[in-house]
């Protein structure tokens, strides 16, 4: 052993030095250490299965939001095309209410006009019946003489008599 | 001013008897002043006229015919009436 270089005390003192070292080490430090490298192992798999889940909830939240997103896509094209549709029938109202008020106007004016014509005939049928008479009276005063008076005043009461006389006759 | 009683029941009765003489007068207008003829002839139509004298008043208005006014009746028998009447037929004719 000398002529290999080795120390036999040495050795054994190496030897005992590392079955005190391993001994002590499996005694007291094997098993925390074991338990913190478990404990860190456990903490690393607990930490990948967070991740995971995060991971799973943003996808899902991903496709909620597109979901949502399209769903409110949807609701807005619906809302325009009900407003569009609306304002068309509201159009279309108003056209029809202006043309039958349009159409009332004209009829009423033709009514007026109407009227009117009608008040026109009156006053013209007034003023012919006042002038042919004027033309007569007119024409009367140029003719009758004051012998024709008397005589038409004498024929006029002889007639308004004979008249009375009749009324008094189917009284009695 | 004031009036006593009597002096108003005398003005009353005496507005009273100026009214009923004027309801009982009777006025004749005619184009010219009648004779006894035409006279009689208005007594035939009206025989109130009888009773009492008329009043003649001229009316150069008239054409022919009289107008005879008794209180506020008249009745028109002159020819500027039958005119009239002709005018309305005329204009109410359709």
């Amino acid at each position: 052993m000398e002529q290999l270089g080795l120390d036999s005390k040495l050795l054994v003192a190496q030897i005992v030095n590392f079955a005190l070292f391993f001994y002590l080490f499996k005694r007291f430090m094997a098993e925390p250490l074991a338990g913190f490298i478990s404990k860190q192992r456990r903490e690393e798999d607990e930490r990948e299965r967070l991740i995971a889940t995060l991971a799973e909830k943003e996808t899902k939240l991903e496709e909620k939001t597109r979901e949502s997103d399209l769903k409110m896509r949807r609701e807005v094209s619906e809302v325009l095309s009900k407003a569009r549709m609306e304002a068309e029938k509201l159009r279309q109202e108003i056209v029809l209410r202006a043309k039958r008020e349009a159409e009332d106007l004209v009829e009423k004016g033709k009514g007026a006009v109407e009227e009117e014509r009608e008040a026109m005939e009156k006053e013209l049928k007034k003023k012919f019946a006042r002038l042919a008479v004027s033309v007569v009276e007119e024409g009367l005063k140029e003719y009758i003489t004051p012998s024709s008076k008397k005589e038409l005043t004498g024929y006029i009461l002889k007639q308004a008599s004979q008249k009375s006389k009749f009324a008094k006759t189917h009284e009695n | 001013m004031k009036i006593d009683s009597a002096t108003k029941n005398e003005i009353r009765s005496f507005l009273k008897q100026e009214f009923e003489r004027e309801a009982e007068k009777i006025i004749v207008f005619s184009p010219f002043y009648l004779e006894a003829e035409e006279k009689k002839l208005i007594q035939t139509i009206m025989p109130e006229a009888k009773k009492r004298p008329f009043e003649n008043i001229l009316d150069h208005g008239i054409l022919a015919g009289i107008i005879i006014k008794k209180g506020s009746r008249v009745l028109d028998l002159s020819i500027n009436a039958k005119l009239k009447k002709l005018e309305t037929d005329l204009y109410e004719t359709r």
